[in-house]
């Protein structure tokens, strides 16, 4: 338990000093540093991996706007607002570029307005394809990465070879895997990963190399595996959403005796739950992965998969209801959520729609529907 | 046996005092809510009224917005279960609440035990609540209370577009400067009250009977707005106001006795 504990906050410690890490490895390595933007830099990420550099995910954080609002309007999400607002004050300073996807409407203005506020730091943009499942997408896409590959190269100095790629994919799905390890092992162990450290783990991976990630998943899924099981009495939910932020949220679950047991997280389950297929080119091994993808309000999906996704998420952990965590202003999973809500229904899996932002000064009303959500899981 | 509810909303502190999860010996309202000497009045004049001591009561349960700093309880629960619980023992055949506090409005869907099978809450924001109203009723220079007469007298309604209650403010002012009546004003604000919660209710469905509680339900002309927005009937809960704390009162209750295996003694 004790060892558990330790290798806990070791990810802890990563997931709350983001910059701290990022100067480490820089100072370590002498290499650059790449912030990628929400919600699915992945393809880019290995491809600035094997470019010799560090992807960092650029997902906000707690902060107070101020200058964002000069650049961003009100109806902007609160993530977009910090990325901005941490971009103007500094607190990006160690990054050497940008990867920003086109992710929203909101993320498409996000280049231009990067670039205008710092434009001694490169912005390369990722044009993500809507027909990502037919074969002129993946090739799009495909080439879309390889102009992406060129202008890392530039960036870092180091040219990206084919080996060196496929090997970046061979480490990133090595990741994948010991993540969605971690996750079904957590569920055996639901007093010790509690909804913070489930966070705290996968948060973690985004301010660090995989390799050193891997290493301390392993760690503690062995550290797991050597302790007993340990017999949940509480409700069991899973949760779905952009992210679930801020940590006050997180610790209200185990103050009420709810545990996540799944995720359709954007920050979470989303980033690794697909790996990348086999194949000889290596692009198209990124560009494929995206096709393959199901289940993300910001990817086209004519056939809305999502809730199917959730309900056998539900089924295949036993749990009791769904937290809908409804990132503010965010139109895409707003615009998913009448799906995902008649699909629990018909299914009569209980949700309960949560509206959250980053930066929460009160979450009192969230408490009240957490802990109400939990006394109705109990009476049920 | 006595167990006792106690509701800290924002606006107001309620308190029930209740013999053998039954009878209601004490109902009591303060009209100031969390962080005022709101709670600890009302719990004396609860206790006043039902000649009992502190001591003589088994099992405190808290609801409300003070809940969380409320030291004087045995056990804290939302005031949705409470509302629910409250509503189902004065009105067994109500499937839906609709609840309208002072900064919060919800609506909960009941099954037919009384359980809470799903609930929507107004986000952070005063649109549609008892603050709404008392900043409109302030701008008329009105008390609240005096709001469901004046509206009466409406003889046209002047809509209030606004959802944001300080822009609402505002048009209410411009609508009273055009020379608008008062009266009218005030039913355009009852109508807005009316729509806001429609759209709350729309999340979850009305299934009848539709009980209405909290201090809003007071004011007829909102729930007249209601019933006419909604198209369907609306019960007053009998002490609106005090349901959360009857529901706590009534939940303490049937705690203790599980506790302490007496329930079939007090039956």
């Amino acid at each position: 338990m004790d060892r558990v504990k330790r290798i806990l906050g070791q990810f802890e410690n990563a997931a709350h000093h983001p910059g701290q890490m990022v100067r480490e490895w820089k100072q370590e390595t002498g290499r650059k540093v790449v912030g990628c933007l929400p919600v699915h830099s992945s393809g880019a990420e290995e491809l600035i991996h094997a470019a010799g550099m560090l992807p960092v995910g650029l997902w906000g954080g707690q902060t107070t706007i101020s200058r964002a609002s000069e650049y961003l309007q009100a109806f902007c999400c609160s993530i977009m607002k910090a990325v901005m607002e941490f971009s103007l004050t500094g607190v990006y300073k160690d990054l050497d570029a940008y990867v920003s996807p086109n992710t929203c409407d909101t993320m498409r203005c996000i280049p231009l307005l990067l670039k205008e506020t710092n434009p001694e730091v490169p912005v390369i943009g990722l044009v993500l394809p809507d027909n990502r499942k037919i074969n002129v997408g993946v090739d799009y896409l495909a080439e879309e990465f390889k102009s992406i590959g060129e202008s890392l190269s530039e960036i870092s100095g180091q040219k990206i070879t084919p080996d060196a790629l496929q090997n970046s994919i061979a480490v990133f799905n090595q990741h994948k895997g010991l993540m969605n390890h971690f996750l079904t092992l957590a569920n055996e162990h639901l007093d010790i990963i509690t909804p913070y450290y489930r966070h705290m783990v996968i948060k973690s991976s985004f301010f660090m190399t995989k390799e050193k990630h891997s290493e301390w998943l392993s760690q503690l899924i062995d550290a797991l595996e050597k302790t007993p099981s340990y017999p949940w009495s509480g409700k069991k939910v899973v949760v779905t959403g952009i992210m679930m932020e801020p940590d006050s949220i997180l610790n209200m679950l185990a103050d009420y005796n709810l545990a996540v047991v799944g995720d359709d997280l954007a920050q979470g389950s989303r980033q690794f739950r697909t790996p990348l297929p086999d194949g000889d080119d290596p692009y198209v091994r990124l560009a494929q992965r995206f096709a393959d993808f199901e289940g993300c309000a910001t990817v086209h999906d004519p056939v809305k998969l999502r809730g199917t996704i959730i309900k056998d998420l539900v089924t295949d952990n036993q749990a009791d209801g769904v937290l809908v965590m409804m990132m503010k202003f965010c139109d895409p999973e707003e615009y998913d959520y009448p799906y995902i809500k008649m699909d629990l229904e018909d299914s009569n899996i209980p949700l309960l729609h949560v509206e959250i932002e980053q930066q929460m000064d009160s979450v009192e009303q969230v408490r009240t529907r957490l802990q109400a959500f939990a006394e109705m899981l109990r009476d049920k | 046996m006595l167990t006792m509810g106690v509701d800290i909303g924002s606006a107001t502190s309620k308190v029930v005092i209740l013999k053998d999860g039954k009878e209601i010996l004490a109902g009591v309202v303060i009209s100031v809510g969390t962080g005022t000497s709101g709670p600890a009045r009302a719990l004396q004049q609860a206790l006043d009224i039902a000649k009992v001591e502190k001591s003589d009561i088994s099992k405190v349960v808290v609801t409300g917005y003070g809940r969380m700093t409320y030291e004087g309880a045995d056990e804290q629960v939302s005031e949705i279960t409470c509302h629910a619980k409250g509503v189902h023992h004065l009105v067994p055949t109500a499937r839906t609440v609709i609840d309208i506090g002072g900064q919060d409005a919800k609506v909960i869907k009941l099954d037919e035990h009384g359980y809470v099978s799903n609930f929507v809450m107004n986000e952070k924001c005063a649109a549609g609540t008892g603050r709404f109203l008392e900043v409109m009723a302030r701008v008329l220079e009105v008390s609240v209370g005096d709001l469901e007469s004046l509206g009466a007298k409406a003889e046209n309604v002047v809509p209030i577009s606004s959802t944001c209650t300080v822009f609402a403010e505002s048009e209410v002012i411009s609508q009273l400067a055009a020379g608008q009546k008062s009266a009218d004003v005030v039913a355009g604000i009852h109508q807005s009250v009316a729509r806001r919660i429609a759209g709350l209710a729309g999340r979850v469905g009305l299934t009848p009977t539709v009980v209405m509680t909290g201090g809003v339900a007071q004011n007829g002309g909102v729930v007249q707005a209601l019933e006419q927005e909604l198209k369907t009937t609306i019960t007053v809960a009998p002490k609106s106001q005090l349901t959360g704390a009857l529901g706590a009162a009534l939940i303490a209750f049937e705690s203790f006795a599980k506790a302490t295996d007496n329930v079939t003694a007090v039956k």
